[in-house]
């Protein structure tokens, strides 16, 4: 008996601890992230390489431009407007209290030109667009119309990618300004006609805060922003597997990764930038 | 349609957000103090924190430039400024460095200086300058007074701290009980004798009070003529005083006696004026025809009106004289012209011009060709062309740039135009006349520029007769009409310089 029971304990594997177990699990999820940070870079890497080759696909890189950038005019506008204006509102009040009033002006302008702008932008960008994108590529890849294109000659980098990431590129920027403008406008509303700040004082100190390398610093910014989420958005649902539901947790993990992404590079920009 | 549409989108977002951008990067631009329009100058702080590049530069709250740079040399800070260029900065000039706010935000105060020290160079230095101004100022005075405070406070507690300071404190507490025990018992001992002095004290002023009541008005009339007396007291001393003076009473009798003749006929003086204004009052003689009609003086008030205008408008007419002399190319010979200008006001002014032009003046009469007796007369028509002065006599009116004119123009009616420019040192002009002459087949235009070189002087060329197609007297060959460019010159004088001249002119 006693002998049966150590051929047993023989027979099967030695169960690791739990504490093995936890390390392991960390570890597999760095190699995993840096595994699709590898893939979404080499993805990138193909889309430049394949954006500059012919043919260029002029109808599709302006249906993109107009589905990212016009398509998000309205919310982008509206968005700067309510930004800047509770922005103008609680500052206000906190300035108010040690009588620095003078400076609602400069602050909304300089926090949104060089932060909130190209932030909230590219954030609107990534729920608005990205998330179709992310939605169309992978419903495209399960149902094998991404392999239609291989089998035609086309490559889908260069047919669906590319337009999408230029798109992103050079439309995040120009919301930006829409923000921007937007923002300060709303900002103006409110610290003038409700907070008591007056116009000339605003004005005044906005023009003398505010510096045109301020409002370039967001364009950068912007288009950080823009090349990143509709990269990640298009990697996401380029790769996307498993169906229906795949497509789904795709779109769910593209819209966490870019935002994360967001924030995580605005990080780094700003301290490159300065 | 779809293909158009989407690019006329993009395009349309692009030329929007390209619109906001170059707002921004006008609305922020920061002065614009380049090299042409601002003075770059610097100054050496003690202390240059809180300034940084683009800090403001303001005289009386105006930004008048701004920080151009802040570098280290040795243990100071060399801030170079810009200051634009149209605010006179002297060598005495003084920068001086403030707080704006509680919250840090600095900026420099510019002293432009004196007037009597020299403009300040490019490059130079301010030498006056203030680290410390406004809120650190406020500072180091609240830290100096907290200092003061401390020191007080502490040399208290030496003198009452501790037991001894505590025992001093306590008899200096009751000493102070005692003496007000003191003066307590001390008012309540004397109450009644206090009482009865009040009483009394009362009792007078009651009393004064009721005289004065009751007399009040001639309390006021004794008052008034002690007033009086001293005041005429005083001027009968100082006029004896001085008429006695050195003299004595001689000389006082002398001038009293005199001072009666002089006062009789004081009284005949005036009863003679008496009788002059009780004249004039009644109405009689002219000057009391003058005063008491009113009509009469109703019309005299409008005569000196009139007389006040008239002179008023001749003491601000300007007068200006001219000369010009043009050379006509295609004539071969000289036109010369005479000018007086009257200018009642800046914008309205009348034009007499004696006008010397060799084109002369044409006339037609009609000659019978036939003697009288042989029968049906026969008409030939002549056209006599002769030099002879012409005459202009024109009214213009001026508006912004340009002045209209009408009138006579080389003795027939016409019309010009002037335009000014560069502050009138440059005059285009446009005359339209002859409208009527029969031999011309289009008005005679002419159109001149005349530039002021100097002062009083100008020079002028143009173009006359443009439209006309040349015609010329077959005998004299004079042109008669036709295209012909002259040029020339002149000077002219005004009513200043008139003045200035008529009187070391000679006198015939």
């Amino acid at each position: 008996m006693a002998s049966e029971n150590a051929q047993n304990a023989e027979s099967q594997p030695e169960q690791p601890s739990v504490l093995t177990r936890s390390i392991e699990g960390v570890g597999q999820s760095v190699i995993s992230m840096v595994e699709e940070l590898g893939h979404l870079i080499t993805l990138g890497v193909d889309v430049v390489r394949w954006g500059v080759r012919r043919p260029y696909r002029w109808v599709n890189l302006f249906f993109q431009l107009d589905f990212v950038g016009v398509g998000s005019v309205f919310i982008v506008l509206l968005t700067g407007l309510f930004t800047g204006m509770v922005f103008a509102n609680q500052s206000a009040r906190a300035f108010a209290m040690f009588d620095a009033q003078s400076l609602v002006g400069p602050t909304v302008a300089l926090v949104l030109t060089r932060e909130l702008a190209p932030v909230f932008s590219a954030l609107m960008v990534t729920m608005r667009a990205g998330s179709a994108m992310c939605t169309e590529l992978g419903t495209m890849r399960v149902t094998e119309q991404v392999d239609a294109l291989e089998t035609m000659a086309v490559n889908p980098i260069q047919y669906l990618l590319v337009p999408r990431v230029l798109a992103g590129l050079f439309m995040v920027p120009l919301l930006t300004l829409l923000f921007d403008t937007s923002g300060i406008l709303g900002a103006y509303a409110v610290a003038v006609g409700t907070q008591g700040v007056s116009a000339g004082t605003f004005i005044t100190r906005t023009q003398q805060w505010l510096d045109p390398i301020d409002v370039y610093e967001g364009l950068i910014k912007g288009a950080v922003f823009g090349l990143a989420v509709t990269l990640v958005c298009c990697f996401k649902g380029f790769n996307a597997t498993g169906g229906a539901k795949g497509v789904g947790q795709a779109t769910t993990e593209a819209m966490v990764t870019s935002a994360l992404s967001i924030f995580i590079l605005d990080f780094i920009v700003g301290v490159l930038l300065h | 349609m779809k293909k158009l549409v989407t690019p006329f989108r993009v395009g349309l977002l692009v030329l929007v957000a390209g619109g906001f951008l170059f707002g921004f990067i006008l609305f922020t631009r920061k002065g614009g103090l380049g090299e042409d329009e601002a003075l770059q100058a610097h100054a050496y702080f003690r202390d240059a924190s809180g300034l940084g590049p683009k800090s403001r530069i303001q005289i009386a709250g105006l930004p008048v430039g701004e920080v151009e740079s802040i570098k280290l040399e040795g243990t100071r800070a060399k801030v170079t400024v810009r200051i634009r260029r149209d605010v006179p900065v002297f060598e005495d000039a003084t920068l001086a460095k403030r707080s704006e706010s509680l919250l840090g935000d600095y900026l420099l105060d510019l002293n432009p200086g004196t007037e009597m020290a020299p403009p300040l160079k490019e490059g130079a230095e301010i030498r006056r300058v203030i680290d410390v101004q406004g809120m650190e100022a406020v500072f180091a005075s609240l830290s100096q007074i907290t200092s003061d405070i401390q020191q007080v406070t502490g040399a208290l507690r030496d003198v009452l701290g501790g037991d001894k300071g505590a025992g001093s404190m306590e008899r200096i507490v009751e000493n102070l009980v005692r003496v007000s025990d003191a003066v307590d018992m001390t008012v309540r001992a004397s109450s009644e004798r206090l009482d009865a002095i009040l009483r009394n004290v009362e009792g007078v002023s009651s009393d004064v009070r009721g005289i004065t009541a009751s007399n009040e008005q001639s309390v006021n009339n004794i008052v008034d003529n002690i007033e009086v007396i001293t005041r005429d007291t005083r001027e009968v001393l100082a006029t004896v005083n001085k008429l006695v003076g050195n003299g004595g009473e001689a000389d006082l009798k002398d001038s009293v006696a005199s001072l009666k003749q002089t006062m009789s006929r004081l009284d005949k003086t005036l009863a003679n004026l008496e009788d002059v204004t009780t004249k004039v009052k009644n109405g009689e003689g002219a000057v009391g025809t003058l005063l008491t009609d009113k009509r009469l003086g109703q019309k005299l008030s409008e005569s000196v009106e009139d007389l006040s205008d008239f002179s008023s408008r001749l003491t601000g007419l300007q007068t200006e004289v001219g000369i010009q002399a043009t050379y006509l190319m295609e004539q071969g010979s000289s036109k010369n012209m005479l000018t007086l200008r009257l200018a009642p006001k800046p914008d309205k002014y009348y034009l007499l011009e004696l006008v010397d032009d060799p084109r002369g003046t044409t006339e037609t009469q009609y000659v019978q060709a036939n003697p009288p007796s042989s029968g049906e007369p026969v008409v030939q028509k002549q056209t006599i062309t002769k030099e002879s002065f012409k005459f202009s006599a024109q009214f213009a009116k001026r508006y912004y740039f340009t002045t209209l004119r009408f009138g006579i123009i080389e003795s027939t009616g016409g019309v010009g135009a002037d335009f000014h420019f560069f502050k009138d040192h440059l005059k285009l002009s446009v005359d339209a006349f002859n409208f009527s002459v029969a031999e011309l087949r289009y008005p005679r235009i002419r159109t001149s520029l005349r530039a002021q070189a100097f002062d009083r002087l100008f020079v002028v060329a143009g173009m006359d007769d443009i439209l006309n197609d040349p015609r010329r007297d077959t005998n004299t060959r004079r042109m008669l009409a036709g295209r012909d460019f002259f040029f020339g010159g002149g000077v002219y004088f005004t009513d200043d310089d008139l003045k200035a001249m008529l009187p070391v002119l000679p006198t015939p």
